[in-house]
């Protein structure tokens, strides 16, 4: 671990471990769909994200699965405000993010980042590391001095594990793992408590993404981070998540921690998620049974009525096909699901 | 079971303006009829160029294949001139690739790019092909084959696509199916489906198949045998039970002990250290040397090649100077001191 960390000048971190962070409320994003070519008119509503609510702890990492297009990424992104969000509240230690704007949240931005999926398309390619790593801090105008930026940005490229020497090249210069340690360099500028890391090892090769996973959670522990975990790969969520929220067609469908919904799905869709993972492991895989759902996803433009599975779901009712759909109930201590079968 | 195919000592590089790329460097297996392979590796391990040189689809240039042999039932494939090549393609050997839309043609009907396949092939009629197409679609599990015909691609989901990609594959009855990563866009659900379908048409079509992928769980499922390969070569191969519980090379081992697990069982994820090799500079040793805790200094300079393990199954080989099984067990001793 390097000496000169940035942990050394790091302000006292604010608040409690284990103290809500993040609170978000019947967050919805609605995306518009156009139509005409002159005089564009609204015909519909892609339904990214469609009534989310959820807890984010100091100190801990909140998984956030579920298939693609299912809302995820938007979720991250409208929790951080790069999107607006079309309804709900998202209260960030305290405030409500969603009435700020300008300068105020320019100051909440500091707390809050984002690591991408593909280090090849989030790094301008046209940028020194050192200015890429640099930015944010001259964009809020710290380290005005340059030789102490300088010194600042090395130390944050040694501790994710880059060699402070290559400061002055270009990202293409680099692999994919090491690009990706350049984005979380980024990320932690400007000391955040919060980490929206969507989908941060997807697009590594399979023989990085432990070193990249083992950084995270180094960072963390060291640092005190929170992270929003935005993953399709389950067992993943599993080892680096504390509890894990269930996404389907924008709506979290279970949500508990990552021990209690691995060993005890709710939710018909999570157990036909968790039993579709291939598992590195012949015995395993060839006394398993696996419980294949029919079917595709549903448009998120035109969700079905009644529970948003019951298309795919292979112990639906009557019940599923009528509004209202199923609320997200709390089963047992912490552990909630979204579903009529269990609810009865 | 009779042999197949034989891949000899295959050699592709491509040359580019960056300067010439080592993308397989000496890969040599037997392949028996109805056996599945699993093929494991990263990106740019080679896997893929290997399989597109089977294929005789590698572009020339840049690419080039410098030197080996790809015997099927006996004749050499690369020695066969295009015309003849693509009489393979398709009829004998078909495959499947990640993204369905660069093999299918967007501005043709699915009806179309089956049929035209079992005409040029089978020699059948229009009415014929197009029964046999829908007959194809509905047994990889397609609503509504026969009015679906008539649709575009994208008019298709992606996993719906795979389907369609994999009864084009299907239709002339190869008797050789390579599959690259034909799963790994698709959501796991789907790619559950699809991977419930192949096991299933594979017994029906009685075919081998070749599955590409750097996902050591989607093979230990589906394949016979695995073969891992690094930096354009084999680096371990043997049937899949051999190759998960009695693993042989240090890269094989990294990958496994690298990944979590379902169940959560292992707590700590002992990650590879280092970079994948850049695939420019020419191979010399063990390219694996330089992420190894276990080399030795034979290691890096020494190329090995792909011999039977000691003590184990004999149809495990794997290309290492040094011995693994040796250094786990002195690793259990230390630690137990
Ligand atoms: N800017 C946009 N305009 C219109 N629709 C959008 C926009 N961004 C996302 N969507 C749609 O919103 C839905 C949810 O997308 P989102 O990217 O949040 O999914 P995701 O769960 O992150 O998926 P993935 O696993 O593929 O990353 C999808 O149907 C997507 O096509
Ligand atoms: S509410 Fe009905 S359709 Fe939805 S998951 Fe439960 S049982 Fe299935
Ligand atoms: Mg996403």
């Amino acid at each position: 671990m390097s000496s000169v960390a940035p942990t050394t000048q790091e302000k006292p971190k604010k608040g409690k471990m284990g103290e809500t962070i993040l609170s978000v409320k019947n967050l919805k994003k609605h995306f518009p769909i156009t139509a005409g070519f002159i005089l564009q008119r609204e015909v519909g509503a892609v339904k990214a994200v469609d009534g989310v609510s959820f807890d984010v702890k100091r100190g801990e990492t909140l998984g956030l699965v579920g298939e693609s297009g299912c809302g995820k990424s938007t979720t991250g992104r409208t929790i951080l405000q790069l999107y607006r969000p079309t309804a709900g509240t998202v209260e960030f230690e305290g405030r409500d993010l969603t009435t700020l704007k300008g300068n105020d949240l320019r100051q909440m931005r500091k707390e809050m980042q984002i690591i991408f999926q593909d280090p090849f398309a989030s790094l301008n390619p046209r940028m020194t590391v050192g200015s890429i790593v640099s930015e944010p801090l001259q964009i809020h105008g710290l380290y005005p001095n340059k030789s102490e930026r300088q010194e600042y940005v090395e130390a944050l490229l040694e501790r994710v594990g880059l060699n402070p020497y290559f400061i002055n090249r270009y990202p293409h210069e680099f692999s994919g793992g090491q690009r990706q340690r350049i984005g979380i360099a980024r990320a932690l500028a400007l000391r955040p408590s919060f980490i929206v890391a969507d989908e941060p090892i997807s697009a590594l090769d399979v023989s990085i993404q432990a070193q990249v996973v083992n950084l995270m959670e180094e960072l963390q522990e060291e640092l005190g981070l929170t992270y929003l975990f935005i993953a399709h790969d389950l067992s993943m969520v599993r080892h680096i998540c504390d509890r894990v929220a269930v996404m389907y067609l924008g709506k979290i469908v279970e949500l508990g921690s990552t021990r209690e919904v691995y060993d005890n799905p709710l939710h018909p869709y999570t157990q036909a998620l968790l039993s579709a993972v291939p598992e590195p492991d012949p015995s395993k895989e060839a006394n398993r049974r696996r419980l294949i759902i029919k079917g595709d996803l549903p448009s998120p433009a035109n969700p079905p009525a009644g529970c948003n599975f019951s298309t795919r779901c292979p112990v639906s009712f009557d019940l599923c096909y009528q509004d209202p759909d199923p609320e997200l109930i709390e089963h047992s201590p912490g552990h909630w699901a979204a579903c009529h079968r269990v609810a009865y | 079971m009779g042999v197949l195919m034989e891949v000899k000592d295959l050699v592709v590089r491509f040359y580019t303006q960056e300067g010439t790329v080592y993308a397989v460097n000496g890969v040599s297996y037997t392949l028996n009829e109805g056996e599945t392979l699993g093929v494991v590796g990263e990106s740019g391990s080679g896997k893929s160029v290997h399989a597109l040189a089977i294929m005789g689809l590698i572009p020339q240039p840049p690419g080039k294949i410098e030197s080996g042999e790809v015997k099927f039932e006996g004749r050499d494939l690369l020695k066969l001139d295009k015309e003849q090549m693509r009489l393979v393609r398709g009829k004998e050997i078909a495959m499947i690739f990640q993204d369905p839309m660069t093999s299918l043609n967007p501005v043709l009907t699915i009806g179309t790019q089956i049929t035209e396949a079992l005409k040029l092939h089978l020699g059948m009629n229009n009415t014929q092909a197009r029964r046999r197409a829908a007959e194809l679609l509905d047994l990889v599990g397609i609503p509504d084959a026969m009015n679906r015909l008539d649709d575009y691609p994208h008019q298709f989901s992606g996993g719906m696509r795979q389907r369609v990609m994999i009864a084009m594959g299907l239709s002339c009855n190869p008797k050789l199916l390579i599959a690259d990563e034909p799963t790994t866009a698709l959501d796991v659900t789907i790619q559950a489906q699809i991977l419930e379908l192949v096991k299933q048409l594979k017994e029906e079509f009685n075919m081998a198949m070749i599955w590409i992928t750097h996902d050591l769980g989607v093979v230990a499922g589906l394949a016979d045998n695995i073969q891992v390969m690094y930096a354009g070569k084999v680096v371990e191969r043997g049937p899949t039970k051999e190759v998960f519980a009695d693993t042989r090379s240090a890269y094989t081992l990294g990958l496994l002990r690298s990944l979590p697990r379902l169940d959560g069982s292992n707590a700590k994820l002992i990650q590879i250290e280092g970079s994948p090799p850049d695939m420019r500079i020419p191979p010399k040793g063990d390219p694996f040397a330089p992420r190894n805790p276990y080399a030795t200094d034979r290691c890096w300079v020494d190329a090995p090649v792909l011999k039977p393990v000691e003590g184990g199954h004999p149809d495990h080989l794997v290309a290492a100077w040094y011995d693994l099984r040796a250094a786990l067990e002195a690793e259990k001793e230390a630690a137990n001191v």
